[in-house]
């Protein structure tokens, strides 16, 4: 019998390259920028609690979103977190939100003390579809937590706007939609407030961290509270619920001097997008990749490829022989939410016929900052072909 | 000249590693490409630990706080969390983070540790407490055997949250596994130090596993029933190389603290308006973060006035800790005399890598001074 693992390993090493490929951005900010940055960190021996470093990437942060205010966190996923507990009206039970989307989401409205419910997408953009809310919740609901899909964004306005007619508060998840500017204005400025994140795998690299852009002056203090043990400005303990999640200096200027070579990640990004785009005529009969829409400005950071009816079975197959020579493809959004915990009340007699669909026929390909542009067609050959054999049951 | 001094002089430790230090760490990130998500720093960094604290398990965290969001979520299932009513915020923001109640109890007399009668006091008399978390403040220890003695009788999880006594030992051995787990901190104010971050240290194979899964979405190990909640707490690997630097240099910043601490005793006056505060024993090794004066109750009422002198002769001295804890919990403070008192009566002086013998001259004189000048 053949090995037939080992010839696509062969195959990959030979064409591709033998480094592991992902899908995470990655961004290797100019260690002398990052250098340059910390030495106003030693200049004023300050490297942590809200440090000069932090203050100027929280000023260029909100500048670049054209938002009022801007307050950085140790991690994205503990600002979700601030954002639900401050923003949500406290006598309700659910957060509305989508379940195919980040695996921790759920998680972060647990944190906050709410039960998750789930509504389904909009097969467009692969956002929050608010027009599948089941009215019978309505009135029990605390939050609205809209999260821009990794292709394409929501329509922050339309959701903002019914957010508004029914009195509950919206905060909506931007990790994937950071550069994005909408009809209605930059990401960053809808809803009650906006959650980004800092990962190395997003589209600002600052290790670990994210960030929160709100017009809002009482919740930017309640925010800036929260992140700091509740302690107010007099040195008071404010409120019960709060905790350490201010990033250091150290991740801040990782974020700043990324943010200051954003304009080459992108150009990067793009090449990589389009080069994607050119070389789907190689596989159109088994998956197309998700168009950006180019009005928005997108970030181009991540490669969604939506597989045909016909190939819908090969996919964790695929995505399992990728893995397995260094071609770190995932699933994308994987299980979707309402599968994970569906003891959990509040989901039990959804139908969420979208989300099921769409659970099963999309995966990211390999992109960000590492990927090399002439890496793309053998890695679309290489696809191609596994995914034949998976489909004539070879391996 | 000593009236001139011009440089801050902070409360902190702030064996921060130098530059070059850092440059060394951002030149093996940019190398490797190696970011986050328990890189090899940070495996390196947790064995390093494992070592020098002698615990098999060591888990590197974002920070001390959310070390021991993550302790008290794999550990206390229901009911109240018992804790001293006096520590740093961060005890209590991490039981009501977890959204368990905090209930008090008192400190001994002019120590920081917890009273061990008012401590059986509340077990015997509240059985909704469930977890004991019991912070190691001011680098000292509290009676561990007793303690563990207590737990063990009253059938309650016992986590220490030892942030600000890292490196301390009792009796002959550094404290890592005198609960069921130990939260330490690495603070940029602390011994050693990743700007923010922390570790918890366990013996027990299942906690490890389940602290893992709860730490982050990637890097659990074993195959534990999955908490109903994960949360995040990656340290990165910046974190974890400044870390290990800062940890290479651990002796020599404990030998310094323990000069600036015993030049203290050596040249402050306390003439019966104040204790300073002795953390080590005849058990207890201290690792000397701290230097406390607990002013006597005669004089107490000028500590606002000796931290505003001391601070306009730019010596950032604190009150630690001088907090409204019943945000926490609305138990009668009174029920708390001696916590109340010390919370009334601290006051902390400049030690670390930023103070001089000079330093302690400077700030003993002023003082001194400032004492001989009250008219009692």
């Amino acid at each position: 019998m053949v090995d037939i693992s080992n010839s696509y390993l062969i195959e990959k090493n030979k064409y591709i390259g033998s480094e592991t490929l992902s899908t995470s951005s990655l961004y290797s900010p100019d260690s002398t920028t990052v250098l340059n940055y910390i030495k106003t960190s030693y200049y004023h021996k300050q490297f942590t609690n809200r440090g000069p470093l932090v203050e100027e990437l929280e000023e260029k942060l909100l500048n670049f979103h054209k938002a009022r205010y801007c307050i950085t966190f140790c991690s994205g996923f503990w600002a979700l977190v601030a954002a639900i507990k401050n923003v949500a009206l406290k006598d309700r039970k659910y957060v509305l939100m989508p379940s195919l989307t980040y695996r921790r989401l759920d998680d972060a409205v647990l944190w906050a003390g709410f039960t998750p419910l789930y509504c389904d997408i909009d097969p467009i953009n692969l956002g929050l579809d608010i027009n599948s809310i089941d009215q019978k919740y309505l009135t029990n609901i605390s939050l609205i937590l809209a999260v821009h899909p990794m292709v394409d964004c929501l329509n922050a306005y339309s959701i903002s706007k019914f957010a508004l007619s029914v009195s509950i508060p919206v905060v909506f998840d931007s990790v994937e939609s950071v550069n994005e500017k909408l009809p209605e204005g930059k990401v960053g400025n809808f809803g009650n407030c906006e959650i980004f994140s800092l990962h190395a795998s997003k589209l600002i690299n600052g290790l670990e961290g994210g960030y929160i852009t709100t017009n809002d002056y009482n919740l930017y203090n309640e925010l800036k509270e929260f992140q700091n043990f509740s302690l107010n400005s007099k040195g008071e303990l404010t409120q019960k619920y709060s905790m350490n999640a201010k990033l250091n200096e150290g991740h801040a200027a990782f974020a700043l001097a990324s943010f200051d070579e954003l304009d080459l990640l992108l150009r990067h990004n793009y090449s990589i997008y389009n080069e994607y785009l050119c070389l789907e005529k190689l596989v159109c009969d088994k998956f197309r990749i998700r168009r950006y829409n180019n009005n928005m400005s997108p970030s181009y950071m991540i490669i969604v490829a939506e597989l045909d009816k016909k190939y819908i079975d090969c996919r964790d197959k695929l995505i399992m022989t990728l893995n397995s020579i260094n071609i770190l493809s995932r699933i994308y959004y994987f299980p979707p939410l309402h599968k994970k915990r569906e003891s959990m009340i509040g989901t039990k007699d959804l139908k969420l016929t979208i989300t099921d669909l769409y659970s099963k026929k999309l995966f990211l390909l390999p992109s960000g900052w590492p990927i090399q542009k002439d890496q793309i067609y053998p890695i679309m050959n290489l696809i191609n072909k596994i995914i034949d054999d998976i489909y004539l049951k070879k391996c | 000249m000593l009236d001139n001094i011009s440089k801050v002089l902070p409360v902190g430790q702030l064996y921060v590693p130098s530059f070059e230090d850092f440059k060394d760490v951002v030149d093996h990130l940019s190398k490797n490409n190696y970011y986050t998500n328990h890189g090899p720093l940070l495996k390196s960094l947790e064995k390093e630990l494992s070592s020098y604290l002698g615990v098999k398990y060591v888990l590197g965290v974002t920070n001390a706080t959310i070390g021991l969001i993550i302790a008290l979520e794999a550990l206390h299932e229901e009911g109240s969390v018992l804790t001293p009513r006096f520590s740093f915020p961060a005890t209590m923001n991490a039981i009501c983070m977890i959204g368990a109640n905090v209930c008090y109890c008192d400190t001994l007399q002019d120590s920081p540790n917890a009273c061990l009668e008012s401590l059986e006091d509340k077990l015997i008399n509240d059985n909704s407490i469930k977890t004991i978390l019991l912070p190691n403040l001011w680098s000292t220890l509290n009676q561990i055997e007793h303690i563990k003695f207590l737990a063990k009788k009253y059938c309650a999880t016992l986590i220490y949250d030892s942030s600000q006594a890292f490196s301390c030992s009792y009796e002959g051995e550094k404290i890592s596994i005198n609960g069921s787990a130990e939260v330490f901190s690495f603070h940029a104010t602390k011994l050693i130090t990743s700007l923010e971050g922390g570790c918890i240290t366990t013996n027990n194979s299942s906690l490890y596993e389940k602290l893992t899964h709860i730490r982050s979405s990637y890097g659990a190990v074993g195959n534990v029933l999955k908490p109903l909640r994960i949360g995040s707490g990656r340290m990165s690997e910046l974190q974890a190389g400044l870390c290990l630097k800062s940890l290479s240099y651990i002796k020599r910043s404990i030998e310094q603290n323990r000069k600036i601490f015993n030049l203290y005793k050596e040249l402050l006056k306390p003439k019966n308006k104040y204790k300073i505060f002795e953390p080590g024993s005849r058990k207890i090794e201290s690792s000397y973060q701290y230097v406390v004066l607990i002013l006597d109750q005669a004089v107490n009422q000028v500590r606002g006035k000796l931290t505003v002198h001391l601070n306009n002769n730019n010596i950032f001295a604190k009150a630690y800790f001088n907090y409204d804890f019943s945000v926490f919990n609305d138990e009668n403070p009174m029920d708390f005399p001696n916590s109340i008192k010390l919370s009334k009566s601290c006051i902390c002086l400049p030690i670390g890598e930023r103070i001089t013998p000079e330093d302690v001259i400077y700030i003993s004189k002023i003082v001194n001074d400032f004492f001989d000048s009250l008219d009692f």
